[in-house]
């Protein structure tokens, strides 16, 4: 036989394989993604700059191993919740890719589905500053994000500052980010108390609103100088208060002692 | 391992030495369950140092207490306008009144003769573990506002699960070093409570508001004896 005939099926074959395998590859890398998406995008970007965590831009220049040492210090620093090892290494694929950040944009646009629950629930931002700070319990009575979070200069700072999240990250990052609570402590303290569709919606416009435009800004404890100004007050206060009576019938007592030896 | 055993075995070993010693206390002699009191010592300094203090440190641990046990009651009052705040600067002003009298506590016991030989070292440790405990957790009021809105949904669910023996300290994670410290400090003081002056915690002077006024004198003629102590 020609061998000529015979290279042809081979090289269709090898054409067919690699094709194949790059169709994998390329979807391991999409999985990959969407798993940045869900579980890393709240506290690092691609080349977005420094958010909670580092701007993982510099990962192309990783080898694997490096990433899962660093994904294993994080899961033992319980920043993270242990991943799957298999959204692990399609996670290590994505973030070796040298345009990671182009995929991570598509990735990360809106699907069809968002956009029609877009048009179900249109954001309320006031309604969502004040589930945020507390004024108007969510429905199933979780903590107000207040209380660990600042915004608008207002607010905690167990957790991030939100200023300005609306512009470092996309909408569906932040409806992702207020449905599954990926962070250990928010996703143990909201485990009983999961936000409503309307409630995230809501959470999303106020932090989307051009209210926390903006930078985030340095932290400030509002109640430190009274609280010092009190305490002070206080210990002045019932020091000479509560004292003399003590120390003065003593003192009598004292005065007449000597007053009789004398 | 080690968190386990500091946040989920801890809790109880604390717990079950605080009844057992505490009960072992009284059965033994009630009289014992007291603070020995110094005030008869040196009645100066104390003025600055006791009042403040327990002022302080009563009205700080209802002020923990009630969020833990009554988290959503406590939640309900956060709705409030102004509320927070209020609760945050009265907390942090207890807060620098409870240490301000403990420093004058400690001055006074290590500063006077009369009161340091009187002084054991289960009175030094105990001194010294509340003082860290108290700036600790000016340390959280301070770098970690407002616990007051974040305690009911953090601290009180690993309340309630020690308290339905089904300890989760999921929701402590990532708290940061200065908090479990805190968390740690206060098992460690409640298991001390038998062993020290801690225990007159549980002698409350309920009866002292309504018991007949009692006006104390001197009955020994000291002046014809001689002697100038009192």
């Amino acid at each position: 036989m020609n061998p000529r005939l015979l290279s042809l099926p081979a090289t269709v074959s090898c054409l067919l394989c690699a094709t194949l395998v790059s169709l994998n590859a390329a979807a391991a890398v999409d999985v990959g993604a969407k798993v940045f998406v869900d579980r890393c995008l709240d506290c690092h970007t691609i080349g977005g700059g420094e958010s909670v965590g580092p701007d993982l831009i510099s990962l192309v220049d990783w080898v694997p191993g490096d990433v899962d040492d660093a994904l294993e210090r994080m899961e033992e620093e319980e920043f993270t919740e242990p991943l799957p090892d298999d959204q692990k290494s399609r996670l290590v694929l994505f973030l070796a890719r040298a345009d990671a950040a182009d995929l991570l944009e598509e990735a990360s646009a809106p699907s069809e589905e968002v956009g029609e629950q877009e048009v179900q629930l249109v954001g309320d931002a006031e309604h969502g500053r004040s589930l945020f700070f507390g004024e108007t319990r969510f429905s199933a009575r979780g903590m107000a994000c207040g209380a660990c979070h600042q915004a608008g200069h207002k607010g905690g700072n167990l957790g991030a500052d939100l200023q300005g999240i609306g512009e470092r990250r996309s909408h569906v990052a932040l409806v992702s980010a207020c449905t599954n609570l990926a962070f250990p402590i928010m996703k143990a303290a909201y485990a009983d108390h999961k936000l409503g569709e309307q409630e995230v919606v809501d959470l999303v416009a106020y932090l989307e609103s051009d209210e926390l435009s903006g930078e985030p800004g340095t932290p400030s404890n509002p109640v430190l100088i009274p609280g010092l100004l009190l305490g002070g007050l206080g210990i002045a206060g019932i020091g000479m208060a509560y004292g003399p009576a003590a120390a003065g019938s003593r003192k009598r007592l004292l005065a007449k002692s000597k007053g009789a030896r004398s | 391992m080690f968190d386990a055993f500091l946040f989920q075995i801890l809790p109880y070993i604390a717990a079950v030495v605080c009844v057992l010693g505490v009960t072992y206390r009284f059965v033994r002699g009630p009289i014992g369950v007291s603070s020995l009191s110094s005030q008869f010592l040196e009645g100066e300094t104390i003025r600055w140092g006791s009042g403040p203090w327990h002022l302080g440190i009563i009205a700080l641990l209802v002020g923990h207490i009630l969020p833990l046990l009554a988290p959503r009651f406590w939640s309900t009052l956060l709705q409030i306008p102004g509320f927070l705040p209020a609760v945050e600067g009265i907390g942090l002003a207890l807060g620098f009144l409870a240490a301000g009298g403990l420093f004058v506590l400690i001055f006074r016991r290590f500063g006077n003769a009369r009161i340091r030989a009187v002084t054991s070292r289960m009175d030094t440790l105990v001194l010294f573990l509340l003082l860290g405990q108290v700036i600790l957790g000016l340390s959280v009021a301070l770098g970690m506002r407002w616990g007051a809105a974040w305690a009911p949904g953090v601290l009180a669910p690993y309340i309630l699960s020690l308290a339905t023996l089904q300890p989760d300290i999921s929701t402590l994670a990532n708290l940061g070093w200065v908090m479990h410290a805190h968390i740690i400090g206060a098992w460690v003081l409640l298991g001390l409570i038998p062993f020290s002056r801690l225990i007159h915690l549980l002698s409350i002077p309920v009866a002292f508001p309504t018991r007949p006024h009692q006006k104390v004198v001197w009955a020994n003629p000291r002046s014809s004896r001689g002697s100038r102590s009192l």
